[in-house]
């Protein structure tokens, strides 16, 4: 019977509705036993596979502020104690494809394409995954925008972020940005690079030179030790890269993400001088080994549009087309390229991933419901990133 | 100046009057309510299962709109709702809400690190559930009297009166959320009230150290309790 005094008290209100659970939690395949990328078929889409420790920590040291994976990826992998990726349709064509590499011929070039949060960097780290597993060499290059703009919070940092380069006197270094990168290069490759060595001599400064047949690691450390010689020295490593065959060198991944940042614009400057990409040595030489006159490797590069909005000097991007973000020089540079189209979730992967949540107790009662599961999936339309942003802060 | 402004406003309000029972959401201020009017229970459940009879008390009833900033979803709490509003700064509600995701985001990460490290005896005590925490540490943070300063034969006296459940949130909320204003920020606000949470969940830190404190003010006051009928 309904009265005054049910109405009065609708504040202590609270959802006890958890009878009738959502579709997520009838699922009962979830995870994926097989932990190598090489090994998955087209029958395990959807499912989730755990990355092993120790892959995990070489392709995301804890150690520096790496961006190989997003940050709120990273903490829910802490808080987890496992780190798992899903197995999609995108990934399983890009390993296919490079599997079937021909060594003695030029490389081929991969280019990610696909709308905001849909899993381009994603589908990148499971490539990488691959090759890391089958002892490829990788050069990485996770987040290419921190190359184009320093986001620090004072001038002096900027100021002192370029100098002049060694090798050529028009170009200029980001000892900084290089160190970095030697330090993520070394990590990622820890046990191939000693048996690769140099073909020719290398001389830094009068007093200082390496002779042939020096390893990489003994390269690596160099450039650790003398910032100044940093940047010089990756473009030793990408010179040996593009002249050695598949007789003294293993194959070779170049991973980009945020490949359009490479043909942008900067926001620093030099002199009082804006700075164009072609001046930077790092990026001079970043290029050269992105085009295809290389054999024994793949290029893959995935696009993102996020840089765009954050940088102010960039002119608005009419679609997400790769011609659109890359621009002439950058479409003509990578001109016979294989297209890579990474779609939404299918309703499928939604609910497969929803119930690995569930799995890891990372969404407890409400959420589980039909009626809380309704929601997320309303309010995210199956795009992979609303629903990990969404699912944070649920209870 | 209060008196003609209450007229002024009794005549610009259209008074609204419903005649159908339905949820109706246009906001409107309490005044143009007579006190025949029942407040509303917007609650969807309500409706569809109790259907109305005719011998229904509520049949012959108006009954107010439901409040426009209540929402049906089902992760809607009315706690943390006035929790937010409270919190709030300069109106910039986009950014309390990402707090409050970033908070239970903190919340879940602690929880879950723990509940994984522990033994299996132990996982049943750890409570995962972030809005449990949260309304269990507001429970912790909720003084039973409050202490009112009142001047009587020209010296003023601190009395104790008591609380309605209203106040009652609106101090603990107060406490934690200057707990979170205090000193200079080391982390991340959402890492800071989070840490906050936990501690009140566990009956310890700064908010519910204010409840105690007033607790002792009443206690040590409790003979000037008849000042204020007297």
């Amino acid at each position: 019977m309904r009265n005054v005094r049910s109405m009065s008290d609708f504040t202590k209100h609270r959802y006890e509705n958890v009878a009738d659970l959502g579709h997520a939690s009838y699922i009962e395949n979830i995870r994926c036993d097989e932990s190598d990328p090489t090994n998955h078929s087209m029958d395990d889409v959807s499912l989730m596979y755990t990355i092993p420790v120790e892959h995990y920590k070489r392709m995301s040291p804890a150690k520096w502020n790496n961006k190989a994976f997003s940050h709120r990826f990273q903490r829910m992998c802490s808080a987890f104690g496992e780190s798992c990726l899903m197995i999609r349709k995108p990934g399983l064509e890009l390993v296919n494809y490079l599997k079937h590499t021909n060594p003695e011929k030029a490389v081929n070039r991969y280019i990610i394409h696909g709308k905001t949060g849909c899993g381009k960097s994603m589908t990148l780290q499971y490539a990488l995954h691959y090759c890391m597993s089958n002892n490829w060499l990788i050069l990485p290059a996770y987040h290419f925008w921190d190359n184009v703009k320093f986001n620090y919070h004072t001038k002096l940092k900027r100021k002192g972020e370029l100098t002049v380069s060694q090798f050529n006197k028009d170009r200029l270094d980001q000892p900084v940005y290089s160190l970095k990168w030697l330090e993520t290069f070394g990590w990622l490759n820890q046990k191939l690079l000693g048996e690769i060595k140099t073909t020719t001599k290398y001389i830094w400064s009068k007093h200082e030179s390496s002779e042939e047949g020096t390893s990489l690691s003994a390269l690596v450390d160099l450039g650790k030790a003398r910032p100044r010689h940093s940047t010089d020295v990756i473009g030793c490593i990408m010179k040996e890269i593009r002249l050695q065959d598949h007789t003294t060198m293993p194959s070779v991944l170049v991973a980009v993400d945020c490949i359009n940042a490479a043909f942008g614009k900067t926001l620093m400057k030099y002199d009082g001088k804006p700075v164009t990409t072609d001046q930077l040595s790092f990026m001079c030489n970043f290029k050269k080994i992105l085009s295809n006159d290389w054999k024994n490797g793949a290029v893959v590069g995935a696009l993102d549009t996020l840089g765009l909005r954050q940088s102010e000097t960039t002119d608005l991007v009419e679609g997400e087309h790769p011609y659109d973000l890359l621009g002439r020089e950058g479409f003509d540079l990578l001109d016979p390229h294989i297209l890579i189209h990474v779609q939404p979730y299918t309703d499928q992967e939604v609910l497969a991933q929803l119930a690995y949540y569930k799995d890891c107790k990372w969404l407890i009662d409400r959420s589980l419901t039909a009626a809380g599961e309704a929601e997320i999936i309303q309010l995210c339309g199956n795009n992979p990133a609303d629903i990990t942003n969404y699912c944070a802060g649920l209870y | 100046m209060a008196h003609s402004l209450q007229r002024l406003l009794l005549v610009r309000n259209i008074q609204w009057t419903i005649t159908k029972q339905s949820i109706c959401v246009i906001p409107a201020l309490n005044s143009s309510y007579n006190k025949t009017f029942v407040p509303p229970n917007p609650d969807p459940k309500f409706y569809k299962d109790d259907v109305p009879a005719k011998d229904d008390e509520l049949s012959q009833k108006n009954i107010k709109p439901a409040p426009s900033d209540q929402t049906y979803s089902c992760f809607y709490d009315h706690e943390l709702h006035r929790f937010e509003k409270i919190v709030l700064r300069k109106g910039n509600s986009v950014q309390t809400r990402q707090l409050i995701w970033r908070t239970f985001e903190e919340i879940k990460c602690i929880q879950l690190k723990k509940y994984n490290a522990a033994d299996e005896d132990e996982k049943e005590n750890i409570e995962l559930n972030p809005l449990k925490i949260f309304h269990q540490a507001l429970d912790n943070a909720k003084p039973l009297v409050d202490v009112v300063s009142v001047s009587k034969g020209g010296a003023s006296y601190r009395v104790p009166v008591s609380v309605n459940p209203n106040q009652q949130l609106f101090f603990a909320t107060k406490s934690i959320r200057e707990e979170l204003w205090k000193g200079k920020p080391k982390n991340a606000a959402a890492l800071r009230l989070a840490k906050e949470l936990l501690a009140a969940y566990n009956n310890e830190g700064g908010a519910v150290k204010r409840k105690l404190d007033l607790h002792k003010e009443a206690h040590a006051n409790r003979a000037y309790a008849n000042l204020l009928h007297g």
